[in-house]
């Protein structure tokens, strides 16, 4: 027993979550958990192609895919159902033969032709056509074998096999609906009313299947009824009427689902039919609603999604369209600004120009962990050696150390020296230079950095300097404070947006007294602006600020704006990485 | 022959360090300053790769002497500490 119940189990898991799955393999468990799972798939499959086979070609036919995938798999399922006993017909007739005897009776009074049953019958078939999505073939050959003479059966059957296929395939597919129609006319022309009946069940599955706009649809269904077939007119009324009552029979049906349908979700929708039918809801609503009911929640959600998918494709459209117009019309605008800009263009290229394939091999190399103890270059004029563990700050999302960006602002210098033409001149000083100029006793401390900057150590002095560099550290973050000789001004940029009076303060005293300590001179720079850039690209994140100051410093002494943003910042890592590699900042 | 005047064969530099006590170093002119940068830590427990010396906002080199560097009695040498910041 307890094997049973867990194949059970398993079997629920089929129907809820795989049925791709579920519709190759769990098959053979439907009859008999525990029987001859290889031999009967083989005896399965065959019946199960040509339907397969037929669905796929007509959604190959139809190119809707997505819709085709909506749906296969409560077809699946409901094939299952059926169809293992029509598989072991001389065996295990019991279950689908109940069935057919149950449509036999009903034949047999709707051969009566009394119109309104047979309609309701037809609505049933419709009805467990979308509610459980038979397997329709082997229905149809089972009431040919036992009522072969009853063409009228053949036809209801085949026609509520279009109707399935109908619904499973898509809502465009009224064009169909009516070649059966017409196939219909021909074979069975005395039929004419039936075949009215028939086709507005397969008219109200499409309905179902779109929407609630019912009423309007079945006039035009009817009207077109009326042209074609207006040899067995018989009239309009007639069809609402049976319309109308088709809601009884319905409700019998409800109870039918019951039955039939073993899963824990059947009291809780025979419950809302029933709410529904009192409501007095139109059929179609209900046959929608049993659809619904019967297919798990999230194939409704996916439907609920499928209907807005229209709206939004076109949205989207709609979205393309404008955004080519805009680019259209910006192509025709900014003629006027090209030359400036293209200046702009070529001055920014160099500083973006992208890594070669080599290089950044050599730069992902470089930041293995393989690397760590190895010191990986030595720059000579400072003597400053970068080992690998050190130039892991340059990996992504790493705070930058100091000997990286001391580094780099003594390659920025090399960089200037060498071609003076194409940098201002500036100087850069080290990370420990502000440290050392305020940590004197009472804070400023000239003497302890008066030295730094002796004319036989730099070759140049400050004051002849366009620009000087001092980077700041605050306690865990990056900031850069520029003297700028050419403008006369201090600057002061925080890619973190602050701001510090006290640095511009100290530096304006420092140059003041470098100014006189050196050359003797009295410079008054009271007059200097103190600037806080503001309009300055900031960092998005905790780790960049040390890249960006070292950016701003780049930038600053190519004499370009600040013209880069957060997005490039791997870029300047990687960049950066390259450059101390190569002791060579471009 | 008159006697060579003495010459100097020493200097004292002092190490400063940020949060730190001064530590005032004699050494010897010809004397590579790696051993000065050994004194210092050894004498302070700190771990020797983690600390950069520089002289004059230089770094000091290991194989550098106080001669080449030209430092003279009083000069100071600064130890720092790697910083990271982000």
């Amino acid at each position: 027993m307890g094997a049973l119940t867990t194949n059970r189990k398993r079997r629920d898991e089929y129907y809820t979550l795989d049925y791709k799955l579920s519709s190759s393999f769990y098959a053979p468990h439907d009859d008999n958990p525990f029987d001859l799972h290889i031999s009967k798939k083989p005896r399965m499959s065959p019946s199960s192609y040509p339907i397969a086979g037929n669905r796929v070609s007509s959604k190959s036919a139809e190119t809707r895919l997505s819709r085709v995938h909506q749906y296969p798999e409560p077809v699946n399922r409901i094939r299952r159902e059926v169809h293992a006993p029509c598989k072991f017909s001389k065996l295990g007739f019991l279950s689908s033969s109940k069935r057919i005897s149950r449509s036999n009776e009903v034949f047999g009074d709707v051969i009566g032709s009394t119109v309104g049953f047979d309609h309701n019958r037809v609505e049933n078939y419709g009805v467990e056509g979308v509610g459980y999505l038979r397997k329709d073939r082997e229905v149809v050959d089972v009431d040919v074998e036992d009522n072969g003479n009853h063409g009228l059966k053949e036809l209801r059957i085949e026609k509520v096999d279009w109707a399935k296929n109908h619904m499973m395939e898509s809502l465009g597919y009224r064009k169909r609906d009516k070649e059966v129609m017409d196939l219909d006319v021909e074979d069975y022309g005395n039929h004419g009313l039936k075949e009215l009946t028939i086709e507005k069940v397969d008219s109200a599955k499409n309905h179902a299947m779109e929407s609630f706009v019912y009423r309007k649809k079945e006039k035009e269904v009817v009207d077109v009824e009326e042209e074609k077939c207006r040899s067995n007119v018989s009239s309009i009324e007639e069809v609402e009427v049976l319309g109308d009552e088709v809601v009884p029979s319905s409700q019998e049906f409800d109870g039918k689902v019951v039955e039939h349908d073993s899963r824990p979700s059947s009291s809780s929708v025979v419950s809302e039919l029933t709410k529904v039918d009192n409501a007095g809801i139109s059929r179609d609503q209900k046959l929608e609603k049993l659809e619904l009911l019967g297919l798990p929640l999230y194939k409704k959600l996916h439907q609920a999604a499928e209907r807005r998918k229209p709206k939004l494709d076109s949205l989207s459209f709609e979205i393309q369209l404008n955004e080519t117009r805009r680019m259209t019309l910006q192509m025709l605008h900014p003629v006027k600004r090209v030359e400036e800009e293209d200046v702009l263009q070529d001055a920014l290229r160099e500083p973006f120009l992208p890594l070669t394939e080599e290089e950044e091999a050599e730069v992902s190399r470089a930041l293995s962990i393989s690397n760590r103890r190895r010191v990986l270059v030595a720059h000579e004029n400072s003597n400053i050696e970068i080992t690998g563990e050190l130039l892991q700050c340059l990996r992504p999302g790493a705070w930058l150390n100091d000997e990286v960006i001391n580094m780099y602002l003594e390659l920025l210098k090399e960089r200037e020296k060498r071609e003076p033409k194409n940098f201002l001149k500036c100087h850069f000083f080290n990370t420990f230079f502000y440290k050392k100029l305020i940590s004197g006793r009472s804070g400023y401390d000239y003497k302890s950095v008066r030295r730094w900057t002796s004319e036989r150590k730099l070759g140049y002095s400050l004051r002849e300097c366009d620009k000087i560099f001092v980077p700041i550290h605050k306690e865990i973050h990056w900031c850069l404070a520029v003297i700028n000789v050419k403008d006369q001004k201090f600057q002061y940029l925080d890619s973190l947006g602050g701001f510090d009076t006290h640095v511009l303060k100290v530096l304006a005293r420092y140059f003041v007294d470098e100014v006189k300590d050196k050359s003797g001179d009295h410079i008054d720079v009271g007059s200097w602006k103190q600037e806080f850039v503001e309009d300055l690209p900031e960092q998005e994140n905790g780790w960049d600020c040390g890249v960006f100051m070292i950016k701003y410093a780049d930038f600053y002494s190519r004499g370009l704006g600040l013209h880069f943003n957060q997005e490039h910042m791997p870029y300047f890592r990687l960049r950066t990485a390259k450059e101390i590699l190569r002791l060579k900042a471009e | 022959m008159p006697e060579p005047k003495k010459e100097k064969t020493h200097v004292t530099v002092k190490v400063q360090r940020q949060h730190a006590v001064d530590v005032f170093i004699r050494v010897r002119l010809d004397l590579p300053l790696r051993e000065l940068k050994l004194a210092y830590c050894n004498r302070l427990g700190l771990d020797c790769d983690a600390v950069r010396f520089t002289y004059n906002g230089s770094r000091i080199h290991d194989h550098e002497t106080v001669s080449d560097l030209k430092m003279e009695d009083g000069d100071v040498v600064d130890a720092w500490y790697d910083v990271l910041s982000g």
